[in-house]
């Protein structure tokens, strides 16, 4: 990959961005055209883009992003292509923590505020995520390296606890309460407030500007730990601020959206196509892309049934699930 | 002496796997580690990098302890090929020799002119701009040398450092085996200590002036290869083979 066509690659994503937003803004249960969104205001129309489109559209945006850079990172830290959050128990795990801070929360009796509310079931899903990077990083990742189906089992035996570990809950839960905890599991951008969306962007930024100081040190660390060790990496360190932006990243968007799976596995791999492994350039392409790919993904999943909508999940999951069969079936190109 | 061990014994878990290993090299001396399998060679090697830690006694290099000297201190003098390589994503080999330069804060100008020497070296030219995952086995191990040197190349002053290098003629075709003796070579006059475990018997008895053998985690012996007897190589390796003589200067040589 050559300076220029880098250079134009960025312009192209870019340009790709911007339309998507604008698209976004426009289309949906109600069409509103440019001409409405800047000219000729009348009130539905506006009370329409500011307080029910925008905020959706930016926590689409900054959702997409976060889970693909997590997704970059995770394939960084497991040296791997397949290491998607959502495929090695990642989301599960947080989404299992915060269920479980929502059903003490409600049953506990306790009123709290709604941005306290948000914080604990933040700090669950958190918790949540950490415990599952570092369980199957402790399991499937040795001195030799990863072992991928390891690491793809292990995912699915996180899954299948947090998920039974879920329906417990739901067992033991009042009416009120399972109908809190299932709509929360349903998840979707539909709940975006500009609260969401300050917290999902300063996460964001923070993640990106930590990741990107240390992106050398990724590249480094794709050598296999010793040797980055070897180069002068600390690789104990770097490793901790990986997981932790994962888990903050994963955490925090299951916390907002609920389970959007692939992400994290679809984006990283077509930068990677486009810019190259170096993850100076990988890791702000996948936010560029992550941003694109909800954000188009969500503008979809609000048009085609419109007035009803489809999970956004669903449609990422549609794209994802295909793509991670074929590089199952290409696997051997990644010495896997 | 620039390397110097002094009777080190390396625990795993609780297994002992090295036990009173003791040897010393002068400046540019380079040395050749052998030994049957699980005879602890390469833990030897970890050892000496200082990622791991000596139960008792100590490594110095430079009158230095390898395990006073910081990460960076340690990664600008001390480079390591592993046995294995885990990289799988397609980097390409410019980018791959680049890691190697990660310890150092030099401009990207000195950074590209040790690049482009070391890929005139190892004769990279053709593969420079392919990815690392479509080369073939020898050639990845010529890109990972080419990475490791990259970390202690320098091209103007003469600073003295460590190469630890683990099975570096691994898949290597005779071309460039004989390449990276020419390095070795080119090393030691840059003052450079290169250790080697090495598996092939006679390159390790040709091209080393120093032999260290193991054999269940204890030296067997640690000598200049002319002084070496049938007996104490017989005894390495629990197998009975002829030593001949090397027509042109006398030297042993191994045959099965």
């Amino acid at each position: 990959m050559n300076k220029y066509s880098r250079q134009t690659s960025w312009l192209l994503l870019l340009c790709i961005l911007f339309a998507c937003f604008f698209c976004a803004l426009q289309f949906g249960a109600v069409d509103i055209s440019v001409r409405e969104l800047f000219w000729q205001k009348n009130y539905d129309s506006t009370a329409i883009v500011w307080q029910l489109r925008l905020p959706r559209i930016l926590l689409a945006l900054s959702t997409g992003a976060l889970l693909a850079l997590c997704g970059a990172a995770a394939q960084g830290l497991f040296r791997n292509p397949l290491a998607d959050p959502s495929l090695i128990g990642v989301s599960a795990g947080a989404s299992l923590g915060a269920s479980l801070v929502l059903f003490f929360g409600i049953t506990s009796g306790l009123s709290l505020s709604f941005n306290i509310q948000f914080s604990l079931v933040s700090l669950g899903a958190f918790t949540g995520s950490v415990i599952a990077v570092v369980l199957v990083y402790r399991i499937a990742t040795g001195v030799h390296g990863t072992s991928v189906p390891t690491m793809l089992l292990v995912g699915i035996a996180v899954s299948a606890i947090a998920g039974s570990f879920t329906s417990l809950l739901e067992y033991f839960s009042n009416d009120a309460t399972l109908r809190r905890i299932s709509l929360w599991r349903m998840g979707g951008l539909d709940g975006a407030s500009y609260y969401h969306v300050t917290i999902s962007f300063l996460l964001l930024f923070a993640s990106f500007v930590l990741l990107y100081k240390l992106s050398s040190q990724l590249n480094a660390l794709l050598l296999g730990e010793q040797d980055a060790q070897h180069l002068g990496v600390d690789v104990i360190k770097l490793k901790r601020a990986i997981i932790i932006v994962i888990a903050a990243g994963v955490g925090i968007s299951v916390a907002l959206a609920g389970m959007i799976t692939f992400v994290g596995l679809i984006v990283p791999h077509f930068m990677r196509m486009i810019m190259g492994p170096n993850h100076k350039y990988l890791l702000p392409a996948c936010v560029l892309g992550g941003a694109i790919l909800l954000s188009a993904a969500d503008t979809l999943s609000r048009t085609v049934i419109a007035p009803s909508e489809l999970p956004v999940g669903l449609l990422t999951a549609l794209l994802g699930a295909p793509l991670f069969i074929l590089l199952l079936y290409q696997r051997r190109q990644y010495q896997m | 002496m620039s390397l110097v061990v002094n009777n080190i014994s390396v625990n795993l878990g609780k297994r002992q796997i090295l036990k009173d290993v003791q040897f010393a090299l002068a400046t540019g001396e380079s040395l050749a580690i052998i030994g049957p399998n699980g005879a602890g060679k390469s833990t030897l090697l970890n050892a000496i990098s200082g990622m791991l830690q000596p139960e008792r006694g100590n490594i110095k290099f430079e009158n230095n302890l390898i395990s006073s000297l910081s990460t960076g201190e340690r990664a600008r003098k001390i480079a390591v090929l592993s046995q294995q390589h885990q990289l799988n994503f397609p980097f390409r080999v410019r980018d791959v020799i680049q890691l190697g330069r990660f310890p150092h804060i030099t401009t990207k100008h000195s950074d590209n002119v040790v690049i482009n020497e070391l890929i005139g070296i190892l004769q990279l030219h053709k593969l420079e701009n392919k990815p690392y995952t479509q080369l073939s086995g020898g050639e990845k191990q010529r890109v990972q040398v080419a990475r490791v040197l990259a970390q202690i190349w320098h091209v103007e002053e003469t600073t003295s450092s460590l190469l630890l290098m683990d099975e570096p003629f691994n898949s290597l075709d005779l071309n460039f085996q004989q390449l990276a003796l020419n390095i070795f070579a080119r090393l030691k006059g840059v003052n450079t200590n290169v250790v080697c475990v090495v598996h092939d018997i006679n390159i390790a008895l040709r091209n080393f002036p120093k032999i260290l053998a193991l054999k269940d985690g204890q030296q067997i012996f640690f000598k200049a290869p002319g002084c070496l007897t049938q007996d104490e190589l017989q005894k390495t390796f629990s197998t009975s083979f002829d030593i001949i003589h090397h027509p042109k200067d006398g030297m042993p040589l191994v045959i099965l």
